[in-house]
């Protein structure tokens, strides 16, 4: 099991950014696309949605790494 | 246009590879162009740039396919100049190394052959308009210009990213083409012929970079094949599904670029992100300020481990991807 650790782990993560990233195009799609007409303030506010999302994700991952990083480097000098 | 005739181009792509490949690699022992493979004891010298043998294999096999069907033509010319470009600027940089930045810029032009051939043959090649899950076309009408320039040069740039191992590239390039390619059969079943040169090119091609590798892709294998993933998506409406299956190199480059503050290349970061033990195992750097890399991430989760199991985890997250990228196409509406 230990060898699928990281598969569970990472898996996980891709699963959900895909889940995050459907849901995000239905929103986009239905609250910003059919109410908003086509214009350039609906291309600012669609990206504006989507840097969101982006910035989220980028958060979340950086910290979930950083928090895997020290708990490696915890477990490394540990051992030493 | 016939199931017979798909095959036919497929089997042609990989016997092609398989017979070119050895080739290549004789050549560039000849020239003494070849790499330390840094993971192995003794790092023995490898032969580099296999890219040239799927580059000619996935060209080849591509003018079978335009000789079959020839109104997939233009198409076809746009997706040969696309992965040209992509493969020139990739060998340029295996005998003469190019910064991180201009080989970035670099991959950029690839949209040229799109937007020409999307202005001058609008009825052969239309952009715009991604299919995605429970939509189906996607309302981008402004947006998607802006981000065109990406659609080639962003897939070759993180698949470049993630040849990091034997047989990583080809085998996770493998499981993004088979994805679309069911894909393509259920939504536009014409357009899979386009990705099936690719594919054989890579099923015969793997066999000479899987551990212990034979052959290193170099730049011109990774950057050719992303380019040609993401022209073929963007042909074929399927910029959606092509990132689906490329989740595991998005990630990893997304990780690279935010620690290191930008494109560079491996040789100029000052700490690298894995480290080899001198039992050959990998182990995750624990300095703080080292660039954070999936490879890295793994490592952290699982302790040492052989670079054949590391390689291993990275092609089960490609599947992972892959799975993912045909229940997109199941969910898309037709």
């Amino acid at each position: 099991m230990s060898g699928l650790r990281s598969l569970v782990v990472f898996g996980i993560l891709i699963v959900l950014v895909w889940l995050s990233s459907v849901a995000l195009l239905y929103a986009v799609d239905t609250l910003v696309v059919a109410i908003v007409r086509e214009s350039w303030a609906r291309t600012v506010l669609g990206l504006t949605v989507f840097a969101f999302w982006a910035f989220g994700w980028y958060l979340a991952i950086i910290t979930l790494s950083r928090k895997l990083i020290s708990s490696w480097a915890h477990r490394a000098n540990e051992r030493t | 246009m016939s199931g017979y005739e798909h095959l036919v181009v497929l089997a042609f792509s990989a016997i092609l590879a398989h017979a070119i490949t050895p080739r290549v690699a004789e050549a560039m022992s000849a020239l003494n162009h070849v790499r330390p493979d840094v993971h192995k004891p003794g790092r023995p010298l490898v032969p580099y740039s296999g890219g040239i043998a799927i580059y000619a294999s996935t060209m080849l096999a591509l003018l079978a396919a335009a000789l079959f069907d020839t109104s997939l033509a233009a198409q076809i010319c746009v997706l040969a100049a696309v992965a040209s470009i992509a493969f020139a600027v990739g060998l340029v940089d295996d005998f003469k190394v190019l910064g991180g930045r201009t080989k970035t810029l670099l991959t950029l032009l690839t949209v040229l052959p799109l937007v020409v051939a999307h202005i001058t043959l609008p009825s052969h090649v239309q952009l715009g308009r991604p299919l995605v899950p429970l939509l189906g076309r996607l309302r981008l009408t402004i947006v998607y210009w802006l981000l065109l320039p990406l659609v080639a040069a962003g897939p070759a740039n993180v698949v470049n990213m993630l040849d990091v191992f034997n047989g990583v590239m080809p085998a996770t390039s493998l499981a993004a083409t088979i994805a679309l390619v069911v894909s393509a059969y259920l939504i536009e079943p014409r357009g899979a012929l386009l990705l099936l040169p690719l594919l054989g090119a890579l099923a015969g091609y793997l066999p000479y970079n899987k551990w212990p590798a034979r052959v290193l892709n170099g730049d011109s294998g990774s950057l050719m094949v992303g380019a040609y993933i993401g022209a073929v998506a963007a042909l074929l409406h399927l910029e959606f599904i092509a990132a689906v299956t490329l989740i595991p190199h998005i990630l990893n480059g997304a990780l690279v670029i935010a620690s290191v503050g930008g494109f560079k290349e491996h040789r100029q970061m000052r700490e690298r992100p894995v480290l080899v033990r001198e039992d050959f195992k990998l182990v995750a750097s624990s300095s703080q300020t080292a660039p954070i890399s999936l490879v890295r991430l793994i490592l952290a989760v699982e302790g040492p481990l052989e670079e054949r199991q590391v390689a291993v985890r990275l092609i089960a997250l490609g599947i992972v991807s892959s799975i993912l990228a045909v229940v997109s196409a199941l969910l898309t509406p037709r």
